[in-house]
């Protein structure tokens, strides 16, 4: 299948959902998920997956309140004042040379403020046009860009990314600045989060590297050594450490690289299996219909159940499907690696008991393991 | 290991019910321990909403903060606690005299003769309630710029104490709800979805004729455990009643009365966990406990001992960050715990020893043949050594190989070394020590023919010398950073 | 959430409605701002309990699970190969959501399809490969796929395969799985309908339902396994042969989806000797 044709079929799965630009945290997600043919799917026809996962049931994630106020309030603190907190940062930490700041928002608002239009394609361009002039060490340059859209090529396909608010600092190689608003006490931040902060900014930097080339320049120019700025303790005061996210970007890029083409990807999809239309015309609510169809439409889609799940959106479709089922790869992966390819709980348990005669050299290794484990238990607990 | 694991996985999946992963309990449980949930400011740890404690479960104190951004109404509520804390922690100080057998004799201590407990729903809860609000108590000042209440500092020292207890394996002075489940039982759920503490209870212990998988969809939908709130509740329950504090306020009410509605929504928030906390507390208690919990609670009594004469003397004194080399000392302190917690488990539990026989480490079996008699002659002395041999049919086959040492589970001092293995898979042991000095003491020592044996690689416990280097090994010199 | 929950702050929200028409006859104008913020919180909280309660006992949020997940639940719980309108009952009796057959047209097809995809040869597909597929049951002396009885993969062959007693064992040991989920859960939402369901099935088992008396789980277990008793082992016995006979001649894709092409095949491998 060619290339135009794959787009085209992954469209139509895409059924009534409009398309969305992938978000930093989305793309970093695939690598909890490796080899999710429905998570790729989902994500190369750029699906909404909070508004699909909603529609087949599953609860919706939802943020605070209080979160996002903080977070704001966080963010304007660190860049009003013509950004001192943060330039201070800057210079400290990276140890640019920077005095004045310039900065430009793309996010969509401001960007149709601007110029009355502000759909993705402009905003991209315009991303072009700025990098552009901060590569080429114009003076007029800015030092700052804020919600810029970037493209990642994604199983072939350039693949629009929008990352969260962030920013280069740039003169010179451009370093990647992600705002955050969880605590750093006494220097030590949650490893979990500064982690998730380092895979998207990864993200951010291969996007990035992308456009640079296609600017005529070296990738490196980009580089891994970003600033991550946090409060500092329990106050709002900004502190920021260092994150290197060198060995974040070489997964991605391995993943990516491994990623599977689109052609390749669409075989999945069979002609006519479409997402619905998320909404009822006329009352514009989501009839079960439109849920039972968008079930069956992701079922075709073979999925991957593992730990990592848990931070899909869809985890909670998938994990019913896997309750239903009796699949072994719903206890995880653990049992999964165990048992290999007998996978179901039902096959595992009659071969660990000797109700069930081995048939493949799989069955025979895990009647062989389970079966040594059952005896045990048996004999401790006689 | 992975294997018995798996395979209870399967089972509780199966019957739709945890399995007990022991036969009995590891932790030490108090008379009276102190049960504490609470809530936090989303994205701001620093900022408690509520917190629910008591030491009985049918009596819950519940504290909140209406205005949770206030530091000035946030140590004023916090010292309520505090005061509450201390006077738990002040139950604990009666001491004792013991005399402890050490290598150079018998020495007399005085000794607590209860340490306290803490009792939070999860590891979260944990973190932030002793490391978190620990340290941002701590430093606070009764005097100077900005005074607050003098307990609080007093209780951010012992939460900090706390903290650095929590992390020590074998230690109990602070288990988490979900920490004890999972410890005796096994659910057949993502090890990740255990970490709800509902959801993990819905498997150990689900309501009549309901199966574990169904309670554990429906304990989903209840409030979460803590420290972080349901971000509906704070959208629809929370902002309102923080509003209708403000209003209140405005209004002339005082404190108490302007924060109803906030300590209704968050006890009818909180309750659940505290229950569930309690429960799991209770499950456990009933199993029978095993021999070391004991000896473990002790080293427990023994740091609070110390913790309390260093709060007295006034020189409690916790250090930031551990430097390289003390954290260096750390890990390998931990490692060292580690592996000596495992074996008193695996010694105390046939079901943990289980998953040793399962994985091929320990033999299980019966005695074929015993030869008291057999000798051994030492070369170059040309002594005899009693050195019995021991053929052990396996109920599951064993591959060790020749000179692998294993010790007798229920015998420790008894020592033996796998000679060869035959071609049906019977196993020949030869004693190596513990059989005594003559034929009567072996013959008393040495498991007789028929006898159900379990031979495992877990030694009589040794002492480690404190010998770690005054400066570090290269290995643990951080990198310079490149710029 | 208990009904105790829901007295209780019915009770609080009607004793502030109280407080605050006292606070407006006193022209208390601070208590009654008071009072209104706190009746605000209170009539919040009775809305969102009473929604919740009259919502019923479902679980907060209700997955959809897509038809082919429905089958599999189903047979699951069966254990043995079932013909599609029993499979749809089940579904509906048991798990709550009718299932129309109609929306089972096509699966046959569709999972031969997945499993295709995920074995090609040479691909890394393998991942792709599902848990366990719905596949037809086969019939003893030709491998032939049978029409309207369907199987999960994860079963061996010999329950694959129907033999001429086959069909009658088969319902038998489905009866007395429906009847030991029935047994085991009774407080369930579900049990009285799976009863219902049990009542038409157990019907043709003789000595399982004494008329007068009504439904009785243990009769109908005694009643299944004693027929049982005569059929099951000649029919586990051709059931056997005939896999035998399948693991022989047949590849991995024909031991699961039939063996359409079984003549074409043996006459290719004659000629090829």
């Amino acid at each position: 299948m060619r290339l135009l044709a794959a787009q085209d079929r992954l469209a139509a799965f895409r059924g009534g959902f409009p398309a969305v630009p992938l978000s930093a945290r989305r793309i970093a997600g695939l690598l909890d998920a490796p080899g999710c043919v429905r998570r790729q799917v989902v994500d190369a026809a750029c699906v909404p997956i909070d508004d699909l996962a909603a529609l087949v049931g599953c609860p919706p994630a939802g943020q605070s309140p209080f979160a996002l106020a903080r977070a704001r309030q966080f963010e304007r603190l660190v860049t009003d004042n013509d950004m001192g907190p943060l330039l201070r940062l800057v210079r400290e930490l990276l140890g640019l040379p920077v005095t004045a700041a310039r900065e430009k928002d793309l996010s969509a608002s401001q960007v149709s403020m601007q110029f009355r239009r502000s759909d993705t394609a402009f905003r991209a361009e315009l991303t072009r046009r700025y990098v552009r002039e901060m590569l080429d060490g114009d003076d007029r340059a800015v030092n700052l860009l804020r919600s810029p859209i970037l493209e990642l090529a994604i199983g072939g396909v350039p693949m629009p990314v929008e990352p969260d608010a962030v920013a280069y600092a740039a003169t010179g190689p451009l370093h990647p600045v992600e705002i955050r608003s969880f605590p750093c006490v006494d220097g030590f931040a949650e490893p979990g989060q500064v982690s998730a902060a380092a895979r998207q900014t990864a993200v951010q930097v291969l996007a990035t590297r992308e456009l640079v080339v296609r600017l005529g320049h070296d990738p490196q120019r980009v580089s891994t050594h970003g600033l991550l700025v946090l409060p500092e303790n329990f106050s709002l005061n900004a502190t920021g450490e260092i994150l290197d996210v060198a060995p974040q970007a070489r997964r991605l890029r391995r993943y990516l690289d491994d990623f599977p083409r689109l052609d390749a990807l669409a075989r999945h999809v069979p002609e006519g299996v479409e997402l619905p239309h998320p909404r009822q015309p006329g009352t514009g609510e989501p009839s079960r219909e439109a849920a039972a169809q968008a079930a069956d439409a992701l079922a075709v889609l073979p999925s991957r159940f593992t730990d990592g799940c848990v931070g899909c959106p869809l985890f909670a479709f998938c994990r019913a499907e896997a309750n239903a089922v009796g699949s072994v790869a719903r206890l995880g992966s653990l049992a999964a690696n165990v048992c290999g390819d007998v996978s179901t709980v039902e096959q595992a348990l009659a071969l660990a008991h000797g109700e069930r005669t081995p048939v493949t050299a799989a069955e025979s290794a895990v009647a062989a393991e389970l079966g040594r484990a059952a005896t045990a238990l048996a004999l401790a607990t006689r | 290991m992975e294997n018995l694991r798996t395979y209870q996985m399967l089972v509780a999946a199966a019957r739709r019910r945890a399995v007990p992963r022991t036969a009995f309990r590891h932790v030490h449980l108090a008379a009276r321990p102190l049960v504490v949930a609470g809530y936090h400011l989303a994205g701001e740890p620093g900022a408690p909403v509520a917190l629910c404690y008591g030491t009985d479960p049918d009596r819950m104190h519940v504290l909140v903060v209406g205005e949770p951004r206030d530091r000035t109404l946030r140590f004023a509520v916090l010292a309520r606690f505090a005061a509450f804390l201390t006077d738990y922690l002040a139950g604990y100080g009666e001491r004792e005299r013991l005399v402890r057998n050490t290598r150079g004799g018998p020495v007399e201590e005085e000794l607590c003769v209860e340490a306290p407990q803490l009792i939070v729903p999860n590891e979260t809860t944990a973190h932030w309630l002793c490391d978190m609000l620990g340290r941002s108590l701590r430093y606070l000042r009764p005097d100077g710029e900005y005074p607050v209440d003098p307990l609080l500092p007093v209780a951010g020292a012992h939460l900090t104490w706390f903290a650095t207890r929590r992390v020590i394996p074998g230690s109990s002075v602070v288990c988490t709800g979900t920490g004890l489940l999972g410890t005796h039982w096994q659910s057949g759920q993502l090890p990740t979805e255990d970490a709800n503490l509902h959801a993990l209870l819905a498997w150990v212990d689900p309501p009549d004729g309901v199966d574990a998988a169904t309670a554990a969809l429906d304990a989903e939908a209840l409030p979460p455990a803590g420290p972080v709130s349901d971000p509906r509740w704070d959208r629809d329950e929370l902002k309102p009643a923080i509003e209708a504090y403000g209003r209140l306020r405005g209004a002339g009410a005082d404190e108490d009365l302007a924060a109803t509605s906030l300590r209704d929504a968050a006890a009818a928030a909180l309750r659940p966990a505290w229950q569930a906390t309690w429960r799991a507390v209770g499950l456990v208690r009933a199993l029978p406990e095993a021999a070391h919990v004991p000896s473990r609670w002790e080293v427990d009594r023994a740091q609070w001992t110390l913790h309390l004469d260093r709060v007295a003397a006034g020189t409690a004194h916790f250090s930031r960050r551990l430097d390289p080399l003390r954290s260096f000392r750390f890990l390998a302190e931990l490692e060292r715990r580690t592996a000596a917690l495992e074996r008193q488990m695996v010694l105390d539990d046939p079901l943990i020893m289980a998953g040793h026989v399962a994985a091929g480490d320990a033999l299980a079996g019966t005695v074929a043949a015993r030869d008291i008699d057999h000798f051994v002659i030492n070369p170059t002395t040309g002594r005899r050594r009693r050195r019995p041999l021991l053929h052990i049919t396996p109920a599951v086959p064993f591959y060790r190989p020749p000179g692998v040492e294993l010790w007798l589970a229920t015998n420790n001092a008894l020592k033996a070394q796998v000679l060869s293995t035959h071609p049906d898979g019977t196993v020949v042991l030869r004693v190596e020590s513990g059989m005594g000095r003559n034929a009567a003491q072996a013959e008393a020592a040495v498991p007789p023919v028929g006898a159900s044996v379990v031979f495992a690689p877990f030694g009589p416990s040794e002492t480690y010398p404190d010998n770690l280097p005054d400066t570090l090994p290269w290995t643990h010199v951080p990198a310079e950073v490149e710029r | 959430m208990t009904d105790s929950e829901i007295s209780e702050v019915l009770a609080r929200v009607a004793a502030l409605q109280g407080e605050l028409q006292q606070a407006y006859e006193a022209r208390d104008a601070a208590a009654a701002e008071r009072l209104l913020a706190e009746l605000s919180v209170a009539e919040r909280r009775r809305n969102r309990l009473l929604q919740r309660a009259m919502a019923g006992d479902a679980p907060r949020y209700d997955v959809t699970l897509p038809v082919r997940e429905r089958v599999a639940q189903v047979l699951n719980l069966l254990g043995r190969p079932a013909g599609v309108s029993l499979i749809c009952d089940v579904a509906s009796a048991r798990f709550g959501e009718p299932l129309a057959p109609t929306r089972l047209a096509s699966l046959r097809r569709d999972e031969h399809r997945s499993w295709s995809t995920a074995h090609q040869p040479g691909g890394p597909q393998r991942t792709a490969a599902r848990p366990v597929y719905v596949v037809p049951a086969l019939t003893y002396d030709r491998m032939a796929p049978v029409r309207g009885l369907l199987a999960l993969s994860s079963w061996p062959l010999e329950l694959r395969i129907v033999a001429p007693a086959s069909h009658r064992v088969d319902m038998l040991h489905i009866i007395d799985r429906l009847a030991a989920e029935a047994a085991a859960n009774p407080r369930s939402s579900w049990v009285k309908d799976v009863e219902r369901l049990l009542w038409r099935l157990a019907r043709t088992v003789p000595d399982a339902i004494e008329r007068a008396r009504g439904l009785n789980l243990p009769l109908i277990r005694k009643a299944v396994a004693a027929e049982l008793a005569q059929l099951a082992d000649a029919d586990a016995a051709e059931r056997q042969a005939a896999a035998e006979r399948a693991r022989a001649q047949l590849d991995d894709e024909q031991q699961l989806f039939g063996a359409r092409f079984t003549i074409a095949r043996k006459k290719a491998a004659g000629e090829r000797a």
